[in-house]
C-alpha cells in the first residue's frame, strides 16, 4: 500500500468509525446550537449591529464546536494501544497526518453544514455561494493545526485544556481572516480589493501550517 | 499642569516595569528555594538507600 | 563561573540603567504633544525588542534540541521563553498606561500592541503545557515543537492584525522618528535591560539544571526502592 493509500484508508477508517457511533459529531452539532443559542441571547439577533458582527459569531460557533472533534482526532487511538500501532506501522507521519485532517475536515464540514441554516435563520442572513472557499480554506486551517497540536498533546495531562489554549492564538490569523471575508460576503461584497488580500492571507495561512505540520508530525509522535 | 499629571502616569509605567521585574525576581527566588529544598530531601534519601545497601 | 558571570552582568546592567535613567529624567527634554510621559518610550520598546530575541533564542535552541538532543539548548529555550514573556508583558502594561494617559483608554487595540498581546498568549502556552508533560526527554521534544510553531506564527500575526487594524482604525501608540540624543538614549537603555534579561536567564537556566538532578534523583531513588 502506498503512502497516498494508506492516507486514505487512515481516513475512510476515522470517518467509518465516526459514523457508526457518531461520538463527536454529535456533541460538536450540539455543541453548535448551544453557542448559537447563547450568542442569540448575548446579541440581538436580528439587529443592524448582530448583521455587521455575523461573520465572526459564525467562526466562533466553528472555532469552538470544532475543538471537540479535533480532541477525538489523536484520542480516539488511546485506548488499545492503537497509537502505538498507527505510529508502528510503515506510513510516512505525513500520511497519518493527512490522512486524520481529512477526516476531521470533513466532520467539521458536517458540523458547519448543519449549523449554517439554523445561524442563517437564526440571524436573518442570506447564504451565499461565495462562502464556500472560506468556509473551506477556514476550515483547513482550523484542521490543520487542530489535529498537529492534538496529536502534541495526546499524552499530555489536562489534554482537553490544553489544546483549546494552544490552538486559538495561533489560530488568529485565520480566525480574523474568514471572520472578515465571512462578513463582506454575507454583506454582498465579492472576491475583490481587501477581501483578495484577506484570501491570499488565509491561502498563506494554510500553506505556512500545513508544510510545517507535514514537517514535524514525525518528531512530535515518535519523539 | 498638564506635565504633572503627565509625571504622574509616567511614575505608574515604570512603578508597574519595576513590578513586574521585581515580581520575577521573586519567583525565581522562591523556585530556587523550593527546589533546593527537595534537592536536599532526594539527596538524603538515595544517600541513605545507598548506605543501607552495603 | 556562572555565578560570576550572573552578577557582572546584572551589576553592569544596573549601572548602565541608573546612568539612563538620569540622561532620561533630567537631561532630555519634554516632547511637545505628549510632555512627560513619551519618556515610558525608553523602556516600553526595548521591552519588545528583547522579548522578541529572547524568543528567537528560543526558536534557536529548539531547533538545537530537535538536531542534537542536547538537554542544555532545551533548558535555555525555556529560561529565554519565561524572560522573554516577562519583557513583553512590560512592553504590554507600560503601553497600556501609555495609552491611558495619552488617549483616556487602557486597550487602543493598536496592531503592535494587539499582536504582542497574542504573541504572549502563544507562549504562555507554551510554558503552561511544559510542566503537564513528565517524561523529560518528550517534554523537551514537544515544547520545541510548539516553539517552532509559536516563532512561525509571530509573523503572520502581526501582518494580519496590522492588515484588519487599517481597515478599523483607531488611536495608534506614535513612536515615530526620534532625534538623534533621544534615539541614543533608547540604544543605551535597550543594552542595559539586555544585559539585564540575560543575568535573569542566566540565574533560570540554574534553576532549571537543579530541577533536572532533582528529576534524575527521583528516577534513582524509584530504582532503589
Amino acid at each position: 500500500m502506498n503512502s497516498f493509500g494508506a492516507a486514505v484508508a487512515i481516513a475512510r477508517k476515522d470517518l467509518r468509525s465516526e459514523l457508526r457511533s457518531k461520538e463527536a459529531t454529535n456533541a460538536a452539532v450540539s455543541f453548535a446550537l448551544v453557542i448559537l443559542l447563547i450568542l442569540s441571547v448575548a446579541f440581538e439577533p436580528t439587529g443592524d449591529e448582530t448583521h455587521a458582527i455575523a461573520g465572526g459569531l459564525l467562526w466562533i460557533v466553528f472555532a469552538f464546536s470544532g475543538t471537540l472533534i479535533l480532541n477525538r482526532t489523536f484520542a480516539r487511538e488511546l485506548q488499545n494501544d492503537a497509537l502505538e500501532a498507527l505510529i508502528a506501522a510503515p506510513i510516512p507521519g505525513w500520511a497519518l497526518f493527512l490522512g486524520k485532517a481529512t477526516s476531521s475536515l470533513v466532520m467539521m464540514l458536517v458540523v458547519e453544514v448543519v449549523s449554517l441554516p439554523i445561524f442563517a435563520i437564526f440571524y436573518d442572513v442570506s447564504l451565499v455561494w461565495t462562502l464556500v472557499p472560506v468556509l473551506l480554506l477556514g476550515t483547513w486551517a482550523l484542521v490543520v493545526v487542530g489535529v498537529a497540536f492534538s496529536a502534541l498533546t495526546v499524552n499530555v495531562q489536562l489534554r482537553e485544556v490544553m489544546l483549546p489554549l494552544l490552538i486559538y492564538p495561533t489560530l488568529v490569523p485565520a480566525l480574523i481572516a474568514s471572520m472578515i471575508l465571512t462578513g463582506n460576503l454575507l454583506d454582498g461584497q465579492a472576491f475583490a480589493g481587501d477581501n483578495l488580500t484577506w484570501l491570499r492571507l488565509l491561502v498563506g495561512f494554510d500553506i505556512i501550517y500545513t508544510a510545517l505540520a507535514v514537517g514535524l508530525i514525525d518528531i512530535v509522535l515518535v519523539g | 499642569m498638564v506635565e504633572a499629571r503627565n509625571f504622574m502616569f509616567l511614575f505608574y509605567g515604570l512603578t508597574a516595569a519595576w513590578l513586574i521585574v521585581i515580581g520575577y525576581i521573586f519567583y525565581l527566588v522562591q523556585r530556587d528555594r523550593k527546589l533546593s529544598k527537595e534537592l536536599g530531601r532526594l539527596r538524603n534519601l538515595v544517600g541513605d538507600g545507598e548506605r543501607t545497601e552495603r | 563561573m556562572r555565578e560570576k558571570a550572573i552578577y557582572i552582568l546584572g551589576l553592569l546592567g544596573a549601572i548602565a540603567l541608573v546612568a539612563n535613567m538620569y540622561n532620561i529624567f533630567l537631561v532630555l527634554p519634554d516632547e511637545a504633544n505628549q510632555g512627560a510621559i513619551y519618556r515610558i518610550i525608553f523602556f516600553h520598546v526595548p521591552a519588545a525588542i528583547i522579548a522578541f530575541t529572547f524568543f528567537f533564542v528560543a526558536l534557536i535552541c529548539s531547533v538545537a534540541f530537535l538536531a542534537f538532543k542536547t538537554f542544555k539548548a532545551d533548558a535555555i529555550a525555556v529560561a529565554a521563553t519565561e524572560v522573554g514573556v516577562m519583557f513583553a508583558t512590560i512592553n504590554l502594561v507600560t503601553g497600556s498606561i501609555w495609552g491611558r494617559n495619552i488617549w483616556g483608554i487602557w486597550w487602543t487595540w493598536d496592531y503592535r500592541i494587539t499582536s504582542m498581546f497574542v504573541c504572549v498568549l502563544l507562549y504562555l502556552g507554551y510554558l503552561i503545557m511544559r510542566p503537564a508533560i513528565t517524561e523529560p526527554t518528550q517534554r523537551a521534544t514537544l515544547a520545541a515543537v510548539l516553539s517552532i510553531f509559536a516563532f512561525a506564527d509571530v509573523p503572520i500575526v502581526w501582518f494580519s492584525i496590522r492588515w484588519w487594524r487599517t481597515q478599523h482604525p483607531g488611536p495608534v501608540l506614535e513612536t515615530g522618528g526620534l532625534p538623534h540624543n533621544m534615539a541614543m538614549a533608547l540604544l543605551y537603555n535597550f543594552l542595559a535591560l539586555l544585559a539585564i534579561g540575560t543575568a535573569l536567564v542566566l540565574v533560570r537556566l540554574r534553576s532549571e539544571h537543579v530541577q533536572r538532578e532533582i528529576e534524575s534523583l527521583r528516577r534513582l531513588a524509584l530504582v532503589e526502592a
